[in-house]
């Protein structure tokens, strides 16, 4: 029996071992943390902190706690009761930007470290390298509530301790509310740039062609946006226009656009330019049928133009099919049950179509073959 | 009153100035003491400092100047003005907005700089000012004369005086919490800070910590540390996010001060020439009035 036990206890913390080792990622090893070869339990010659090439594996909002009672910190004459922190808001607002390791910075692969792991309690310390658990987490709290609010009062996260007497402080404790999804961000329809280039210092943005036409998401130029990129302390409610880090020649562009060679005046000319516009550019006016289309739809990888026939992409189409009030013209009974080719000769759709082959004396559009209709 | 008789007090007079004929070159600044290599500093890291005030109302406390209220000091209204810290607080939190961006306003405590060759020891005339082996600035009230000397000699302009005591009036400035430090306490300011802005340590590792922040923070710290080096280093030392001129601060050169002041008063003293002139000037008097005198007769 005894043997057994052993055996079960064995497998059990072996397993469980694997399993740490498995959580671990491949590129951490010894030297990641310990900057001499044989680290001991009394020397273990750890590097210091700000350990950069240590990041943070990346975890979802859900994964984490929902709110943390941050009661670590406790002093004889309390002023404040402990924070209730809204972890599981907090960690879905840092999507936006820099993810779990905005808070969690050098956090080596495996599990979430909280603060109070890294950071002493104790002000009067030997290692002064990092701020103290309670400096650590006024200042990593304060560096986005200073710049969103501009009121830093204690209050906005503590309450007062009601054993402590005030003369006109509420004592409630204050958390934070999220009020729903973030409002319709307003989208500008074009933006003008002005650059270095001599032969062009006009640079015209269709930001809503981009979006519409080319079906970029905003998250595809607007990397790593913080809320305070907008929002300025004095006013959450009014946003000022998001800016994007145009830092670096061309970053933005680039992934799309050939900014080397000879192309450089597709974007840049001395005026303004117009947008694009598929009839002016190419003479197959898409704005009437084809305008609910993405690019990509038509112009996958390789394209090399189409086939001006409609068939070639519309096989399926016959008479009975063909829904042609669309066009907006509802044909009536009887040309509805006519060949596509009866009145299109050579089934081609961009000429107006002919009449003759029934009547003498009829011609499109001043007859009609049925009533007009809404083009939809 | 004096034990001193004539005769010695001759003796003395006349080898003082005997030594200050004989050897002017030593009449510069006088000798630097060493400083302990484990002498403590703090460092102010203005970009984290909130401008809560706690801190002025830590210090008060500790040095039993009246304080009032904990909440009193949430009234941001005094950051309208810049103010200087005087003999009711020894430390202040002045304010500066950051033009064009009122996201991150600088707020930059201001105390004694605790130099580590401090003008006004040089400056006292007797010798009531030391610097401490903490790093601490200080003197003894009992010694001090009321002369001010200190007052006019600080760079910084931080001694103040307590001119609305008609009895006894002190001077007062920030004594790096000496007695809390004895105790094996943290500084007032240090210890109550919520953001630790105010990191306790010895100088040389703060300096070090210092260049690692702005190495690894660049975009955040305006790459230069206050204190290191002006006027021959401060155990407090200060970071910032932008240019320290425009935060207040004075452009000071890394030259100690007591070379200037010392190097005033000793040189007016240089080669006894004051004295021998002043001398000569009543001797000169004395001897024209002595042949008026004559005429007259």
């Amino acid at each position: 029996m005894k043997k057994l036990l052993l055996f079960i206890i064995a497998t059990v913390s072996f397993i469980s071992a694997q399993n740490n080792m498995r959580r671990m990622s491949a590129d951490l090893n010894c030297s990641t943390c310990h900057s001499c070869e044989n680290p001991t339990k009394s020397n273990p010659c750890l590097k210091e902190c700000l350990r950069h090439e240590i990041i943070t594996v990346h975890n979802s909002p859900s994964d984490g706690p929902e709110n943390i009672i941050l009661n670590f910190i406790k002093t004889k004459n309390d002023l404040f009761k402990p924070v209730n922190f809204s972890h599981k808001v907090h960690s879905e607002m840092a999507e936006m930007s820099g993810g779990c390791t905005t808070c969690h910075h050098y956090n080596p692969p495996g599990d979430i470290l909280s603060c109070r792991e890294c950071h002493e309690n104790d002000r009067a310390r030997k290692d002064i390298s990092k701020p103290d658990l309670k400096g650590a987490y006024h200042q990593q709290c304060l560096n986005c509530h200073r710049e969103l609010e501009l009121n830093t009062e204690c209050e906005s996260c503590h309450a007062y301790n009601s054993q402590v007497s005030l003369k006109s402080k509420a004592d409630a404790q204050k958390t934070f509310k999220p009020t729903g999804s973030h409002k319709t961000v307003t989208r500008p329809a074009v933006l003008t740039y002005k650059s270095s280039y001599q032969k062009g210092s006009v640079v015209t943005f269709h930001h809503k062609d981009h979006i519409d036409l080319f079906g970029l998401n905003c998250t595809q130029c607007h990397t790593s946006q913080n809320c305070g990129d907008c929002h300025t302390a004095k006013s959450l409610k009014e946003a000022k226009p998001v800016a994007v880090n145009k830092n670096s020649d061309h970053a933005l562009c680039k992934d799309c656009h050939d900014v080397k060679g000879n192309s450089c005046n597709k974007c840049h000319a001395e005026n303004v330019k117009p947008g694009f516009e598929h009839k002016r550019s190419t003479g197959f006016d898409v704005s009437r049928f084809h305008g609910d289309l993405r690019c990509t739809q038509c112009h996958t990888k390789g394209f090399k133009g189409l086939d001006p026939n409609c068939f070639s992409c519309h096989q399926g189409w016959t008479p009975e099919t063909f829904r042609h009030g669309k066009t907006g013209l509802i044909l009536d009974e009887i040309h509805v049950e006519l060949d596509c080719e009866n009145c299109h000769k050579e089934l081609n759709f961009r000429i107006k179509p002919d009449c003759s082959d029934c009547h003498d004396d009829k011609s499109f559009p001043e007859f009609l073959p049925g009533k007009k209709g809404t083009i939809k | 009153m004096s034990t001193i008789s004539r005769r010695s007090f001759i003796k003395t007079g006349i080898a003082a100035g005997s030594v200050m004929l004989a050897s002017p070159k030593d009449a510069r600044p006088a000798e630097v003491k060493t400083l302990p290599p484990d002498r403590r500093g703090v460092l102010v890291d203005t970009t984290v400092c909130i401008g809560c005030r706690r801190c002025e109302w830590a210090c008060k406390n500790a040095h039993s100047l009246p304080a009032g209220d904990i909440t009193d000091y949430d009234d941001e209204s005094v950051f309208a003005n810049k103010r200087r810290p005087d003999d009711k607080a020894l430390t202040i939190v002045n304010r500066y907005e950051k033009i064009g961006d009122e996201r991150f306003p600088t707020n930059v405590k201001i105390q004694c700089m605790h130099c580590e060759q401090p003008a006004c020891l040089s400056a006292c005339i007797v010798g009531a000012f030391k610097k401490d082996d903490t790093g601490a600035v200080v003197w003894d009230t009992d010694k001090c004369i009321g002369c001010r000397y200190c007052m006019v000699a600080c760079p910084f302009q931080i001694p103040a005086f307590e001119y609305e005591k008609a009895l006894d009036p002190k001077i007062m400035k920030c004594d790096f919490c000496i007695d809390r430090q004895k105790n094996g306490e943290l500084p007032a300011c240090v210890e109550i800070c919520p953001a630790e802005a105010l990191t306790f340590g010895k100088r040389s590792e703060l300096i070090t910590l210092a260049h690692r922040k702005i190495e690894l923070f660049p975009e955040r710290y305006y790459n230069k540390v206050y204190g290191e080096a002006e006027v021959g280093g401060t155990s407090w030392l200060y970071l910032a996010s932008r240019e320290f001129m425009e935060l207040g601060f004075l452009k000071l050169g890394t030259n100690p001060a007591p070379g200037v002041s010392e190097s005033i008063q000793h040189g007016i003293f240089a080669y006894f020439v004051p004295p021998i002139a002043f001398y000569a000037l009543l001797g000169g008097v004395m001897w024209l009035n002595k042949n008026r005198n004559r005429g007259e007769e």
